[in-house]
């Protein structure tokens, strides 16, 4: 019997466009699976059995009638609750948003559906996109995968583990600070945070609009490359995407990386991780080397002064889109949640002004030290192990706050500097849980750092293991 | 400024109901990153920078 739950997404995508295997059958098992597994993990808010094989059935008839499928069709997808889709229940993660249903459709959810995606639902995630680790008071914390002790990484929580416990073939997140790049991480799946203004925010609740961003997370570098292609690109709803391309981001997986040059900034970012995963980082280097990369070592700029531009604007922005609630529901947060937003109520405005206005240079100032000369950069994602939740929401709030800092060190200055990054999956620490790696690339270079990640997975297979009883479900 | 000086702003200003001990949760963290950036901005922004330069930087890149 052939299990279709470890395919890739663009396995899948050529089977069920060659006849090979139904929609029906795959999106079958994609929601036993969910049902099975998805509480296991806290991934699932709201499933839509019924629509979801209604919709597979319409696909399959398609494909009879000789009807072209699109890339993503029949392929079962579902997606972190605050992409908006006319008339379903949106949460956000919240208490106040319980009972939310949008009038509008996000600009992402159409694109997905005119490329024949089929949409099971709606996925865990952080109280208003605000933890990295997927802590939420109001319905139970995301569960990683391979351990269910440990944060699953947040804010994106519920895409992380489904797409790592093989539930669906990929899922969209969001990323602010992180928010994509660590579900992707502490799960061991590939994460896209996109250049700012590269993917439409129209129909994606709001947490920064200056830092938010929307991409997939997948299987692979091939499997996300495929849902970018389709995702990003000019929105008319969303003037930020003003003057964003539209690539096709799987046409530029050679597999290559002879004559890149990657660069490696030690300072800040890998003095910060651990020895054991250092070690897993430095393997990961000498694949890229040993397939013809040149790595030069680099340095970093002043990061406490990017660290504190993103905080600010991040709050600030925050608290202008909260500030209503505030007032009149405070009790409804989180203490955490709140904790975040609060301090973007004491800012100056001069302050806020003043972190927009040096964006553009900070941003030059961190490519040319960080980067150079080279093609892209080479971070750690998570420079500590994956923490256990207890760790991240027992002790004092001090405590609490510096295990949270060290989660966000290497990703929440990128989405200050608008820089797209793709985080990737490189071993396992001795607890068995995942390491990971980001590459970080100039404005608009998607293409170029998927590249980079899928010449990586050609030579690894961290990406490929599946976590422990994610296996056939018992007939 | 005292926590109670900023919870007392933050009411008068943005209507949110703080009391001192929620102010002194995050004062530390706001004067740190206020002077930051202050400092910051004084040395790098003049009247003639672009004000919108990340907006610039990405129609470049995108024009590319």
């Amino acid at each position: 019997m052939t299990h279709w739950f470890d395919k890739d997404l663009v396995e899948v995508a050529a089977a069920i466009a060659d006849g090979a295997v139904t929609s029906e059958t795959v999106t079958l098992e994609a929601l036993d699976r969910l049902a099975a597994l998805g509480p296991r993990f806290n991934a699932t808010v709201l499933i839509d059995r019924d629509g979801a094989l209604t919709a597979a059935r319409a696909m399959d008839r398609a494909r009879s009638a000789g009807q072209p499928l699109g890339p993503l069709g029949g392929v079962p997808l579902a997606h972190k609750d605050l992409f908006y889709r006319a008339g379903r229940n949106c949460q956000c993660g919240s208490l106040i948003r319980r009972d939310f249903v949008p009038e509008h459709t996000a600009t992402v959810l159409n694109r997905l559906d005119g490329a024949g995606a089929l949409d099971l639902g709606t996925l865990h995630m952080a109280e208003f996109a605000l933890s990295p680790t997927g802590y939420n008071g109001h319905v139970g914390h995301g569960r990683n995968p391979w351990h269910v002790d440990h944060c699953s990484g947040g804010s994106s929580s519920g895409s992380g583990a489904a797409v790592a416990a093989r539930l669906i073939f990929a899922a969209l997140g969001s990323d602010t600070g992180g928010s994509i790049r660590h579900p992707a991480a502490m799960c061991g799946v590939t994460g896209v945070k996109p250049t700012h203004g590269l993917v439409s925010l129209h129909g994606v609740m709001p947490l920064a609009p200056s830092l938010d961003t929307v991409g997939p997370l997948a299987r692979s570098a091939r499997d996300a490359a495929r849902v970018l292609t389709v995702i990003a690109g000019p929105d008319p709803h969303d003037g930020i995407t003003a003057t964003a391309p539209r690539r096709d981001y799987e046409a530029s997986l050679t597999g290559e990386v002879a004559g890149l040059r990657i660069a490696v900034p030690r300072a800040y970012y890998h003095s910060a991780a651990t020895d054991e995963i250092n070690r897993l980082l430095d393997d990961s280097v000498a694949v890229l080397r040993d397939a013809g990369a040149t790595i030069i070592e680099t340095g970093v700029p002043d990061m406490a002064l990017v660290n504190a531009l993103m905080q600010l604007v991040m709050s600030v922005e925050a608290a202008a889109l909260h500030r209503r609630w505030l007032i009149e529901r405070p009790q409804d947060y989180a203490d955490q949640v709140r904790a975040r937003i609060e301090p973007g109520l004491a800012y100056p405005a001069t302050r806020y002004a003043e972190a927009l206005m040096m964006r553009g240079a900070i941003a030059r100032e961190w490519v040319a030290t960080a980067m150079g000369d080279a093609d892209c950069v080479h971070l750690p994602t998570l420079p500590v192990p994956v923490p256990t939740i207890a760790e991240t929401t027992i002790g004092s709030t001090a405590d609490v706050a510096a295990k949270i800092a060290q989660v966000t060190h290497c990703t929440r200055g990128i989405n200050y500097l608008g820089l797209p990054s793709v985080a990737v999956p490189c071993g396992f620490t001795a607890g068995a849980l995942p390491v990971s790696f980001q590459l970080v690339g100039r404005l608009y270079d998607e293409a170029l750092l998927l590249r980079v990640a899928d010449a990586y997975q050609r030579r690894t297979d961290s990406h490929r293991r599946l976590p422990p009883d994610c296996g056939p479900l018992p007939s | 400024m005292t926590d109670n000086d900023l919870a007392r702003l933050i009411r008068g200003q943005n209507e949110v109901p703080l009391s001192a001990e929620q102010a002194a949760r995050f004062a530390a963290l706001v004067r740190d990153v206020n002077a930051r950036i202050a400092e910051a901005a004084r040395q790098r922004l003049t009247i003639d920078a672009t004000p919108w330069s990340h907006a610039t930087l990405r129609a470049e890149r995108g024009a590319e």
